[in-house]
């Protein structure tokens, strides 16, 4: 993993999440306001396409952390910072999980894939800062904007997929295939 | 020979999530330093943003009344009607140009009623300005300008962040409201030639985290937003509502009207959406859709009111049951296009309980 590059990425992402995204967003009735998840995308992402379990984990923690400084409000007071790097962590630990098991090239796969890491990290946003800060009153319409903030989420990722496969090079540093020696004593 | 990536040491992640507990766990006031350093991070890139958001937000209001689309056909049918040429014309295109006319008819009078509120709007706008805010007020703030370059990156909070902080005078729980830029003064303040060049009074929000540049911004329609506020009814001489009035210990109903018509107090708090909920509001009251949501500068009572926004819809309170009524308001201004803003800040002292 190319740290820098990734951080330098990170940085856009969030700009364009915290300002152009509101381009987009929509309001759903009762339920409140819904945007898409464009660090989300970027996790998922990285989970599939990340070297390894651990760089994939500190990646999206890194991604949590930056969504954590800048989702404040929803609860009713200021939200608690760090639930949501742990709940990217455990989200792309999830995803790192299942991706042997799917073919990650098909655009609805991704959407799938976006549509469980979204509904696994904001589910667990919502139920922490419930906890943190007794926000029980307003659980049930959290969790029904997670649900549409997940879909929303889902519809974009394989146009996400896309455009990240295309700078893909400047932040993952390309998979090294190991020697035929290497892979026969399977190292 | 490339080399395998190795996987970084298991106790850097370990520490991460550790540190992810430790500051979930440490409260607000840990929460506030470390997301102290978001704004000053977030800075220029993100005023570009903000400032194509905003005005993109802004261009889809109302005007979508002047369009008509007409088909090839139907545009030539104009064209011969324009040029008195009609005689080609047949009784079916006859009744479809009819149909265009009064399409046409209904449309254009719809741009011109929504124009002329528009237009009432902006005059009030600019006339309480000058009641609210001029020289001869005896209301003494600060006004401080602002404005939005950044907003809440999940949709859960409607919060914005605003360039401006504790160095210029703002603290936390001062009220903001909007800010009209007038760019051709000359032409915006014909009738109001000792104006300023701006103004400000719809009350969007209050301020919570001011840093020493920075501040958010807690618009009114976020679970977090809680105000004092009150209702004022719109009085209809030609058809008035009832109301419960106490004259000396006795109840009676009367017909609302000026000399009774007393301003209505209210918690306001947002929905978390695009209102602001208003409950526990007595049915003796008898709000109705239409009626206003205003707000007094902090630390003074009779001064000229703040519009927050409209009631829209008037339902029983889920909480107090029959005889109280839930009022939905819908903000006075698009709050998703918001760009400028006026941070008002009472010169004053005020009580902390106020804020």
């Amino acid at each position: 993993m190319r740290w820098v590059q990734f951080v330098i990425l990170a940085y856009l992402v969030l700009v364009v999440q915290s300002t152009l995204c509101g381009m987009i967003a929509f309001d759903v009735g009762a339920v409140g306001r819904v945007m898409p998840d464009l660090m989300a995308v970027t996790a998922v992402f990285v989970a599939l396409r990340g070297p390894n379990l651990r760089t994939v984990m500190i990646a999206a923690w890194v991604l949590g952390f930056a969504v954590d400084l800048t989702a404040i409000g929803g609860v009713g007071s200021a939200t608690a910072v760090g639930p949501m790097s742990l709940a990217y962590a455990v989200a792309a630990w999830l995803i790192f999980q299942m991706r042997e098991a799917v073919f990650s090239d098909h655009a609805i796969t991704q959407g799938m894939l976006a549509l469980v890491f979204c509904l696994a990290a904001h589910l667990l946003w919502v139920t922490a800062q419930s906890l943190l800060r007794g926000a029980w009153p307003y659980y049930g319409r959290l969790v029904a904007q997670a649900a549409g903030k997940s879909i929303y989420t889902a519809l974009l990722m394989p146009a996400g997929f896309w455009l990240l496969s295309t700078v893909q090079g400047l932040f993952i540093e390309a998979p090294v295939r190991g020697t035929r020696r290497s892979r026969r004593a399977g190292r | 020979m490339a080399k395998r990536e190795e996987q970084p040491n298991r106790w850097v992640l370990r520490a991460m999530m550790a540190l992810s507990v430790l500051m979930a766990l440490s409260g607000q006031g840990m929460a506030r330093r470390v997301r102290a350093v978001t704004p000053y991070l977030l800075g220029p890139l993100a005023d570009m943003g903000m400032y194509v958001t905003t005005a993109f937000r802004g261009s889809f209001r109302g005007d979508d009344e002047r369009r008509l689309t007409l088909s090839k056909a139907d545009q030539q049918l104009l064209a011969a009607l324009a040029r008195g040429d009609l005689a080609g014309v047949d009784d079916v295109q006859l009744a479809r140009l009819q149909e265009i006319m009064d399409t046409q008819m209904v449309r254009l009078a719809r741009h011109w009623r929504a124009q002329a509120e528009s237009d009432r709007a902006r005059n009030a706008q600019l006339s309480n300005f000058r009641d609210l805010f001029s020289p001869n007020q005896d209301l003494s703030c600060e006004l401080i300008p602002a404005h939005v370059f950044a907003a809440d990156s999940q949709a859960y909070g409607r919060t914005r962040l605003v360039n401006a902080g504790r160095r210029h005078g703002a603290m936390d729980g001062d009220q903001v409201t909007t800010r009209l830029l007038l760019t051709n003064r000359a032409k915006a303040l014909e009738p109001h030639d000792k104006l300023a060049v701006v103004t400000g009074t719809v009350l969007v929000g209050r301020l919570g985290e001011t840093g020493a540049y920075t501040a958010r911004l807690i618009l009114v329609t976020d679970r977090a937003f809680r105000m004092a506020a009150q209702i004022d009814r719109k009085i209809n001489y030609d058809n008035p509502r009832q109301i419960q009035v106490e004259e000396l210990g006795e109840v009676s109903e009367k017909d609302l009207a000026d000399e009774n018509n007393a301003y209505v107090s209210c918690l306001a708090t947002g929905n978390g959406s695009d209102a602001v909920i208003v409950g526990g509001v007595s049915r003796d009251d008898n709000i109705k859709p239409g009626d206003e949501l205003v707000a007094r500068v902090l630390g003074t009572y009779e001064s000229t009111p703040i519009l927050i926004g409209k009631v829209v819809e008037v339902i029983d309170d889920p909480k107090l049951g029959a005889g109280f009524d839930q009022l939905r308001i819908e903000p006075a201004v698009d709050l998703a296009a918001l760009r400028e803003v006026l941070i008002v800040v009472p010169t004053l002292g005020i009580l902390e309980d106020d804020r």
